[in-house]
């Protein structure tokens, strides 16, 4: 089973993401990273309703409405990495995920089944200006998150 | 202030308009629950005086509603239902906004005469509102709803997607006749459901050679189906079954007065009703074509929807809802009924048009709170004596907050607990609190205490659902035509008609035929 990651709330889990970027000390284990990133929600809308669940069932960490990770274990390692001068990080996309998403390409441009890849509105959004366009804070932030949680499908 | 933006917010909210004294008037339209008009001034909340202090109060219980602890699971029924619980409300109280139905539309017919009688999508019908009609080709294309469509799509074969509206037509509203059921693509699309059924019905009713005998035909074992779906599946969820027993065994109280007036009772509309608002997920799992299946922000899904996004989808973006994630037993839960509104649905952008909720602090909590107290909504001490007689037959009813002041003063307490944003309305709100907030606090009681056990509502805030529902179909019901749509939906149904929303949905499932 792959891992997946659904990001929910982009904005969010991007500015967590940054403030990792710099901190001194991260979470080492993925618990501590969704618990952290629950506090720091929390703090950024001054509630105390959000929190990470594990869910058993589905071998998922939650958040709701903030960011789901399945296909882990619920005492998962937390590993960060960065491109150094001596070591650059390529990171492959997973095979089984990679084949899949290759057929729903080829369906979807042969017209096979219906639909097209979807793509989280914030890029059109910021695109196309308007009402729902983010700021460019909140654009740079929910691509850290894009790009770090993304995943080809 | 923006006009768009000023028609949004309640009065209240209004900055010239904050000092007006309580209590307030129901507005035209409405009246309080169990009496023609306006009840007396002492049986009106009043808050704490002035609009501008009770104000104050209630953006601090709006604060406590979205900010304050929640409680782990769901309610007790599928997430699928609060949209169909909102789309019976709009039915309910057939919006006649003038900005998207005409007065020139507006027909001489009691509008509670046309309550759970499905005018949110059939509007004045095919001769008189042609524009909601034309579906498909032939003779009974004029008498088809006009159903709108995802698309047309990347793709020049792609399947059209039902949904509810006629963007084509400049003329139509862009969601059938009620806009109000474009407010999010699930009401939207359950809009859409109802449609599809009666074009189904409409199709299968052979025997009927008239066009217009078979159109009344067709939509007879809609409205039944409809309301089969609201008293059998819908209300045994949101109730508590002593409730609606009570209910279905004797009728609605308030029937004599909604048999005289087309006035809605404030306490529905301004209290009870908006209770909905707690069973909202931070997240939902939409449907195949969106976000592979997985679930979206709750704020990311409602915007979805032709009225709130139109370019997005002139492009044809596909947002089709899978039923099974909302109705039936792989469905994903409804959130609990309980005191708490989940932050990314009350502070959604784009529940007010052109504006950042936040911004206004006019977030969605608030404005249900401030709706309550400039409709003129009874206290729940008033409110409760008038259901004394009823509710107070049920076993173990002296117990229950709703009808002993001193419980439900306690409760209230408890739940006010010590927070410190509450603290100088703290006695006020024991002793007299919004009915919109009793009616949360009772929902999350253990049921021994009248309430529903955060599953469903308590015993008065079901009495106040049941109410205008039970009213509208003493007053609407039709015996000889519900025996005539029994007979016609076993052709439309090939048998038992559907008794639950799955079981409806699962005839428009793209694996049916029979859609």
């Amino acid at each position: 089973m792959p891992v997946e990651m659904n990001v929910m709330s982009h904005q969010l889990v991007g500015a967590w993401l940054a403030r990792l970027t710099t901190a001194e000390k991260r979470p080492e284990t993925l618990a501590g990273f969704m618990e952290g990133l629950a506090a720091y929600v929390n703090n950024a809308l001054g509630v105390e309703t959000i929190a990470a669940t594990y869910v058993a069932a589905r071998n998922a960490w939650r958040i709701p409405g903030v960011l789901e990770i399945f296909g882990v274990a619920e005492d998962a390692a937390a590993v960060y990495v960065s491109h150094a001068p001596e070591q650059v990080v390529i990171r492959l996309p997973d095979p089984e995920l990679l084949a899949e998403s290759r057929n729903l390409a080829v369906a979807f441009d042969h017209g096979g089944r219906s639909g097209e890849f979807y793509v989280d509105r914030f890029y059109y959004d910021y695109i196309r200006g308007g009402d729902y366009a983010p700021s460019n804070s909140a654009f740079l932030d929910s691509r850290i998150a894009d790009y770090t949680f993304a995943q080809c499908r | 202030m923006h006009p768009t933006l000023r028609r949004s917010l309640p009065l209240s909210l209004w900055p010239d308009a904050r000092d007006a004294a309580l209590p307030a008037d129901p507005p035209e339209g409405f009246r309080n629950i169990l009496g023609a008009g306006a009840a007396p001034d002492c049986a009106r909340w009043r808050g704490v005086g002035s609009m501008l202090e009770t104000e104050r109060m209630l953006e601090a219980l709006a604060f406590r509603l979205i900010r304050g602890p929640a409680r782990e699971g769901g309610a007790g029924f599928p997430a699928g239902y609060a949209y169909f619980a909102q789309f019976v409300t709009h039915d309910l109280h057939f919006s006649t906004d003038p900005e998207f139905y005409p007065r020139r539309d507006v027909p001489h017919v009691p509008w509670r005469r046309r309550r759970l009688r499905l005018d949110s999508i059939y509007g004045e019908g095919p001769e008189d509102a042609p524009y909601l009609y034309g579906e498909g080709v032939g003779q009974l294309a004029d008498w088809r709803l006009r159903i709108g469509r995802f698309g047309p799509g990347p793709i020049p074969r792609l399947t059209v997607r039902p949904r509810a509206g006629c963007p084509a037509d400049p003329r139509a509203p862009q969601c059938g006749v009620d806009e109000r059921n474009d407010e999010n693509p699930v009401v939207a699309q359950l809009a859409g459901l109802f449609m599809r059924l009666h074009n189904r019905a409409l199709d299968r009713l052979t025997a009927y050679g008239d066009p217009a005998e078979r159109f009344a035909a067709a939509r007879a074992v809609t409205e039944a189906t409809f309301r089969r779906l609201v008293f059998d599946d819908l209300l045994p969820r949101l109730l508590r079954p002593d409730v609606r027993a009570r209910y279905e065994r004797e009728g609605a109280l308030d029937e004599p007065f909604a048999a005289q007036t087309d006035d809605m009772p404030v306490e529905f509309t301004h209290a009870v009703s908006r209770v909905g608002h707690a069973l909202v997920r931070a997240d939902y799992a939409v449907g195949r074509t969106v976000n592979d299946g997985h679930a979206v922000n709750v704020a990311y899904m409602l915007r979805h929807t032709v009225k709130r996004d139109p370019e997005a989808f002139r492009k044809g973006r596909l947002w089709r809802v899978d039923w099974p994630a909302f109705f039936g037993p792989e469905a994903q839960a409804a959130d609990p009924f309980e005191p708490h509104v989940s932050v990314f649905f009350a502070e959604a952008p784009g529940l007010m048009p052109g504006d950042a909720a936040a911004r206004t602090r006019a977030h969605l909590v608030l404005r249900d709170l401030a709706r309550g107290m400039e409709g003129g909504v009874q206290t729940v001490t008033a409110t409760a004596a008038g259901f004394a007689r009823r509710l107070g037959r049920e076993a173990g009813s002296a117990r229950w907050l709703a009808l002993n002041p001193l419980r439900r003063a306690g409760a209230m307490a408890r739940w006010i607990g010590a927070d410190a944003r509450l603290a100088p309305w703290r006695r006020a709100l024991a002793l007299d609190p919004p009915l919109y907030l009793f009616t949360l606090v009772e929902a999350a009681a253990p049921a021994a205490a009248g309430g529903g056990d955060a599953l469903r509502l308590g015993a008065l805030g079901s009495a106040l659902f049941a109410e205008p529902l039970y009213a509208a179909r003493a007053l609407n019901g039709d015996a000889a035509a519900a025996a005539r749509s029994d007979a016609d939906g076993t052709v439309v149904f090939d048998g038992a008609p559907p008794r639950t929303m799955d079981a409806l949905a699962a005839l428009f499932s793209p694996a049916s035929s029979g859609g």
